[in-house]
């Protein structure tokens, strides 16, 4: 009776450990699949994210660099009166000239707006920056080609 | 115990913080994605943008510092592109030295059709992604420059050509020709009645002896010197009593640049002996106004009909008179309207004086050919063995032209070439109506079966020259006396009677009737009783290398004749002249036969007439065609279609016949149109002016080819043809400037180029060319740089000039005349290209 006894203590241990085990297994797969759920969507949304801003970008430089009435260019080469009328309309103006819905800002080496030294034109903010694209052109800076980075972010 | 049931729970909970803690930990803070790069097409257009002088690079100074870099303008594509083409290692260093100043994060590289000139980065064989942009660019190739010349080459008429020509009798004395301008050159060509020395500006030149009724050509190079500014007097004194011109043409080219004008001024060649002047003129257009002024000194009436109508008649009783016949008398006599674009008669005389004007006289005229054994066909130089076994094995003595030639001779047929001549001579002498050719064929007698009677049937004398054989001695006073027999018996009265005595060897048959003892003597003397006792002329020939030429000369001084020398092959040509010479004497309609009559003419006469006519622009080329070298008298010329046919005129040298039709032909009439006929006036042909040139009207013409014929004529119910000699003398306007295509050099040559007139001349062009390089405009050589824009401009202007594309120049220039213009081109478009590449790889 005692040994009978015994064996019935294990029997409900044994189930308990049963039990446990299909617990935990459960716990695991669901885990893993709203890890793997989480990580398909969140790449997914970051890509169009991505690519939805660099065709704005693309978009927007090649605006810029045009000799349209929005772009900076004159006979191929960058025109420091049009560069300085870019630069002192508002950022909304830009943005709108260029047909952004994002943010966006320009730079290149020796770059001068109404004769000072300007590192970028546009707008940066470097804590809310949720995703930003980089966009190398080149262009004719007085007289000297440049590599132009063109830089489309939206916020967090 | 149930502590121990949670222990798997829990440890799975715990594993699945752990992987999320690693997944939150290895998850980066912002996602990268790749996207095409821009920067390859953006390279292109900044290269192209930006001119290689305006480049703010160091490099690119540097190279510009060093003359390595020359044309500023140009892109910075085009000067790598030129750098490319010449295979200039500057190519690659100044566009690396430009894409490394870029900065770029991306590797990027410079291609030129294909070929890497400058790269940035890793090797584009590890890239995974790449990008390219292509720009074709042209004018540029390896091996070719990248800048063009283009050239223009055209005359510029420093030297004006001009023709003053003889009427179709100008005499009888001493003729002047002035000449205005700065003369630079003269050739005379003209038939002349005798010997005469030329006088220019009155001191003398030279003295000619020119041949009988054949054009004679004079070229007064070497006394040029003796001409001056301003006015100039070309006299030709007869050395032999009066002289006269029967047609002919002073061709001078003077140093002026004289534009084509629409007047004219006709002078009148100064005349002092007897006025007797047969001429034409010609009027190019319609006829608005004229004025003649004659200046002359004669006790006899001179006249001087226009056409058949007589504009002036008047002497000056021995004193010089000018006298100016205005355009209102001349109005009222002539019909303005019906002269333009006609060749209009004039005729200048004196009337009333004792000189008889002769109309023609027929010609009786014998051949007397030497049918002796010398003159049977022979092998000259066969091996005799050759021979001998001919003769062996078929009985030939190498006495067919076959085995002759078989034996390696030289076939020699002295008889065949007389017969030719001889059909020849019948030709031209029957050709003029109311001649008479007789044959009498001599050897060591005169064979009767060898012997024709004076007939004007071609045939049936011809059929007689054909049955000729050879065999026998050399009886020349045989032939001559058989000859002279017959024209006393034959001949008509009256007519001009004449033989030619033909002989290749020496008389060797003695004569009873002359009977000196001496076979030549007896020839000899045969001429001079015949011309002497019977009026007979002789002329002699001398026929091959064995001919007794001294006897032959004596045979035609003492027969009044003259003496001709002729080889196998000149014979025909020979005979053909003494043909010409014999229907020349015959005729004596146009020369004044009085004497002792002192007339002058001045050479200041002239006619000025006032025409409308639209002057085409453009260079005036003046060409002639070859003589017409035919018994026919007919040529034809070719006018091209980039040409307006300016002037034409035909040369007719009748001689003492006048030119009386003149008619051309091409495709585009289908017919022969009369562009000259002198029986249309109503007057004899002895008040009527002979023309010497007459004018094609250009509305006759048409492009391509056109025929002309010529006929001369003593009266309008006679009529022959014209002279081999004649020919035609044609202006066409050409607007005229060679371009060359865009090639890469322009530096010029040395230009060897040959003349329409058989001259050469070595000319560089442009004229400062002192480089080595020889080009070639030649009958037998063209050749000059095709990649050369001053050669190729010179060359077309050249083919231009050669208005019958024989490679030989009508106009005749030198360096002076031509002017060069050449220009660098820039962005040529040559036809071969390039693809540039940028590639940008990742």
């Amino acid at each position: 009776m005692g040994q009978f006894s015994s064996i019935r203590i294990n029997e409900k241990s044994a189930q308990a450990w049963s039990l446990d085990l299909v617990v935990a297994s459960m716990i695991f797969l669901a885990g893993i699949v709203v890890l793997y759920v989480y990580a398909v969507n969140y790449s997914s949304q970051t890509k169009d994210q991505l690519n939805e801003l660099f065709y704005d970008g693309n978009l927007a430089s090649q605006i810029l660099l045009s000799e349209s009435e929005s772009g900076i260019l004159s006979e191929g080469k960058i025109n420091q009166t049009k560069l300085d009328e870019f630069f002192n309309s508002d950022y909304e103006t830009k943005r709108k000239s260029l047909g952004l819905n994002n943010d966006f800002y320009f730079m290149f080496d020796g770059m001068e707006v109404n004769g000072t030294p300007v590192s970028y034109i546009g707008k940066i903010n470097d804590t809310e920056v949720s995703s930003l694209v980089r966009i190398t052109r080149l262009a004719v800076y007085k007289n000297t080609p440049k590599k132009l980075d063109f830089f489309v972010w939206n916020e967090k | 115990m149930n502590r121990k049931a949670y222990f798997f729970s829990l440890d799975a909970f715990i594993a699945l913080l752990i992987v999320f803690g690693v997944v939150l930990f290895i998850k980066p803070p912002s996602s990268q994605i790749s996207t095409e790069s821009l920067v390859q097409q953006d390279l292109l257009a900044v290269l192209s943008s930006v001119s290689i002088g305006e480049l703010n690079n160091s490099y690119a100074k540097q190279l510009i510092n060093s003359g390595k870099i020359t044309n500023l303008n140009q892109s910075v594509l085009e000067q790598i592109g030129e750098f490319y083409s010449r295979s200039d290692e500057e190519a690659g260093l100044l566009a690396e030295n430009i894409i490394n100043s870029l900065n770029l994060s991306d590797n990027i590289g410079l291609y030129f059709n294909g070929l890497q000139v400058a790269a940035s980065g890793n090797a584009s064989s590890d890239a995974e992604s790449i990008w390219t942009s292509r720009q074709i660019i042209s004018g540029i190739q390896q091996g070719n420059s990248t800048r063009g010349y283009s050239s223009r080459a055209f005359l510029v008429s420093k030297n004006k050509v001009d023709y003053f020509y003889f009427g179709g009798y100008v005499g009888d004395g001493n003729i002047t020709v002035r000449l205005s301008g700065d003369v630079i050159g003269a050739n005379i060509e003209a038939v002349f009645s005798g010997d005469f020395d030329i006088y220019i500006n009155d001191v003398f030149a030279d003295s000619y002896s020119p041949p009988s009724g054949i054009p004679y050509k004079i070229n007064l190079a070497d006394h040029l010197g003796l001409f001056s500014t301003g006015d100039n007097y070309l006299e030709f004194r007869g050395t032999d009593g009066n002289l006269y011109i029967a047609g002919g043409y002073i061709k001078v080219v003077y140093n002026s640049s004289e534009l084509i004008n629409s007047t004219s001024v006709k002078n009148f060649p100064g005349i002092t002996g007897l006025i007797n002047f047969y001429d034409s003129f010609y009027i190019p257009g319609n006829l608005n106004s004229m004025e003649i002024f004659l200046h002359y000194n004669s006790s006899y009436d001179l006249f001087l009909n226009i056409g058949d109508k007589r504009v002036y008649k008047g002497n000056s009783s021995g004193s010089e008179a000018s006298v100016t016949i205005e355009d209102s008398n001349l109005s009222g006599i002539l019909n303005y309207s019906e002269m333009g674009y006609e060749t209009i008669p004039l005729r200048l005389g004196i009337e009333n004086v004792s000189y008889s004007i002769n109309y023609s006289i027929d010609a009786d005229v014998f051949s007397v050919t030497d049918l002796s054994g010398s003159m049977t066909a022979s092998c000259d130089g066969a091996g005799f063995w050759c021979c001998f076994n001919n003769y062996l094995a078929t009985g030939d003595f190498c006495q067919t032209e076959s085995s002759c030639i078989s034996c390696g001779g030289t076939w020699e047929d002295p008889l065949g070439m007389a017969k030719e001549a001889n059909n020849a001579f019948i030709d031209i002498v029957l050709n003029s109506s109311g001649n008479r050719v007789g044959l009498v064929g001599y050897s060591s007698v005169v064979d009767v079966n060898d012997y024709h009677n004076l007939s004007d049937d071609n045939a049936s004398l011809k059929a007689k020259v054909s049955e000729w054989d050879a065999g026998g001695l050399t009886c020349i006073c045989c032939g001559i006396n058989y000859a002279a027999q017959k024209i006393v018996s034959d001949s008509r009265e009256g007519s001009f009677r004449s033989m030619v005595v033909m002989s290749d060897g020496i008389a060797n048959i003695e004569c009873s009737e002359q009977g000196t003892g001496d076979p030549a003597q007896d020839a000899i003397q045969a001429a001079c009783d015949a011309y002497t006792n019977y009026n007979i002329t002789v002329y002699s020939v001398g026929f091959g290398s064995g001919a007794d030429e001294a006897t032959l000369q004596d045979i035609a001084s003492c027969g009044n004749g003259n003496y001709y020398y002729g080889d196998v092959e000149g014979l025909v040509d020979v005979y053909g002249q003494i043909a010409q010479d014999i229907i020349s004497a015959s005729y004596f309609e146009q020369t004044i036969m009085g004497e002792n009559i002192n007339t002058v003419l001045y050479p200041d006469s002239y006619i000025f007439l006032d025409y409308e006519k639209d002057v085409p622009y453009g260079l005036v080329i003046t060409a002639e065609t070859p003589e017409f070298g035919n018994t026919i008298s007919q040529g034809s010329f070719t006018i091209p279609n980039d040409t307006v046919p300016y002037e034409v005129k035909v040369v007719s040298y009748s001689g003492s016949k006048w030119t009386d039709r003149v008619e051309v032909y091409n495709s585009s009439s289908g017919i022969w149109m009369s562009a000259f006929n002198l029986s249309e006036y109503n007057l004899s042909y002895t008040d009527l002016g002979d023309p010497y040139v007459v004018n094609i009207p250009t509305g006759m013409l048409a492009y391509g080819n056109n025929s002309v014929r010529v006929s001369a004529s003593i009266g309008s119910s006679n009529t022959s043809t014209g002279s081999p000699y004649d020919k035609i003398i044609y202006s066409l306007v050409k607007e005229l400037s060679g371009y060359s295509p865009i090639v890469s050099s322009a530096e010029g040559c040395t230009w060897n180029i040959e003349f329409e007139d058989g001259t050469n001349s070595t000319i560089a062009f442009p004229g400062n060319y002192s480089g080595s390089k020889e080009c070639y405009y030649k009958s037998d050589n063209i050749a000059y740089n095709n990649n050369d824009a001053i050669d190729n401009a010179v060359f077309n202007l050249l083919s231009d000039l050669d208005l019958n594309s024989n490679r030989k120049v009508e106009t005749k220039f030198n360096s002076d005349d031509l002017t060069i213009t050449s220009t660098e081109i820039e962005g040529i478009p040559f036809t071969w290209e390039t693809e540039v590449q940028v590639r940008v790889w990742r």
